[in-house]
């Protein structure tokens, strides 16, 4: 059981699998998220529950986004990049 | 996904008054709106299996490694601020304490004066006293430097102008170090409000000691009544608007950090409310 969730974090999860041209597996994810496993499982089926995450239907164990993840990074880098005055070029 | 009128994530978002009602949103799958208060909920319930997402979709927004590194460099300027402003406290309380303990020193001397007149009196009517007294006032230079410079910190608006890499401390960090710089800037506030006390105190004392010493030997001397007004002066004119400047900065700063705080657990609230429904 999850208590709040740090927005950070999911937004470092998503961006990893925006960023990657084809889907991740969970390593290079957890990797690209630097995060430690344990946290890194927590966040993960987080994010399989909501469903902004499913794992590839053709090869195991590999993850891509959903359109509502995709929709969950936009609103969360736009929202984090609003309130910490960080524009869309990333400086 | 946007919808008909262009709008981004509008279909995910319930209705305002469904939020009021504590309804759960049809729109919301099963499982992700159980998760914060039924965990052994099965996943499989859930509406559809959904959709994967071509992964060369551009999302909008700045990537997170800048947000991180914006947040790194804001909790490093707080830090940076803190530190000044620390400085500035204990720069004021120094050469408080110093001017005090220096007039209330202990060891009347015999000076005679140019004129040939001898007066008996404390020890800094010597001749050394007045470069001791007026070198005092650097201090108060050095002090009133670091509590500009803090404020300089503190002031700046852009906070991702740092080309150092991104740090991305593990779960809970940014907020843990958000709410760690409110409580620092709240203690700035205090140490650098209570510095102008000593300073003040120091500042008129210091002056007035300086004014008296240069104008003794002169005719205005038999003003003496009047001597606190040169002692005042620099109050006015640099203890109160230093302190004016100082509590607005840190105010400013405390501001923006509560701001950020608060429009921070506003952004968890909705994301929670448009991506899991309420978890009331």
């Amino acid at each position: 059981m999850m208590g709040r969730p740090d927005l950070f974090v999911i937004g470092r999860l998503l961006e990893a699998m925006v960023n990657s041209p084809e889907p991740l597996r969970r390593t290079p994810l957890q990797q690209k998220a630097g995060l430690n496993y344990t946290v890194f499982q927590r966040y993960l089926d987080y994010l399989l529950r909501l469903e902004l995450v499913v794992e590839t239907a053709g090869s195991e164990g590999r993850l891509e986004l959903t359109p509502k993840g995709v929709e969950a990074y936009r609103f969360l880098s736009e929202g984090l990049g609003r309130i910490f005055k960080v524009t869309n070029g990333g400086s | 996904m946007k919808d008909a009128r262009g709008r981004v994530g509008e279909a995910a978002t319930p209705r305002a008054d469904e939020f009021i009602r504590g309804v759960r949103p049809e729109t919301g799958p099963r499982s992700a709106r159980g998760l914060w208060t039924d965990a052994e909920e099965d996943v499989s319930v859930s509406r559809g299996v959904p959709e994967p997402m071509d992964s060369t979709t551009p999302a909008n927004g700045p990537p997170m490694a800048a947000i991180d590194r914006s947040l790194g460099d804001l909790a490093d300027r707080v830090r940076r601020a803190v530190r000044r402003s620390y400085w500035f406290s204990g720069l004021a309380w120094a050469y408080g304490v110093a001017v005090i303990v220096a007039l209330l020193f202990p060891g009347d001397t015999t000076v005679t004066t140019s004129n040939g007149a001898i007066i008996s009196g404390p020890w800094w009517m010597q001749p050394i006293g007045l470069p001791i007294f007026l070198s005092l006032n650097v201090v108060v230079g050095f002090a009133v430097h670091e509590l500009l410079v803090a404020r300089r910190e503190a002031l700046q608006e852009s906070v991702a102008q740092s080309t150092s890499p991104p740090s991305s401390p593990s779960e809970g960090g940014w907020i843990r170090a958000i709410q760690e710089s409110q409580k620092a800037v709240t203690r700035m506030k205090y140490v650098a409000e209570f510095a102008f006390i000593p300073l003040t105190l120091g500042l008129f004392a210091d002056v007035q000691f300086c004014v008296m010493y240069l104008l003794s030997g002169t005719s205005v001397a038999g003003l003496s009544p009047y001597w606190f007004i040169p002692g005042a002066l620099p109050v006015f004119l640099l203890a109160v608007p230093l302190y004016i400047v100082a509590r607005r900065s840190i105010a400013g700063f405390q501001t923006r950090l509560d701001r950020q705080v608060g429009e921070l657990a506003r952004l968890e609230a909705e994301f929670l409310w448009r991506f899991t429904g309420p978890s009331t």
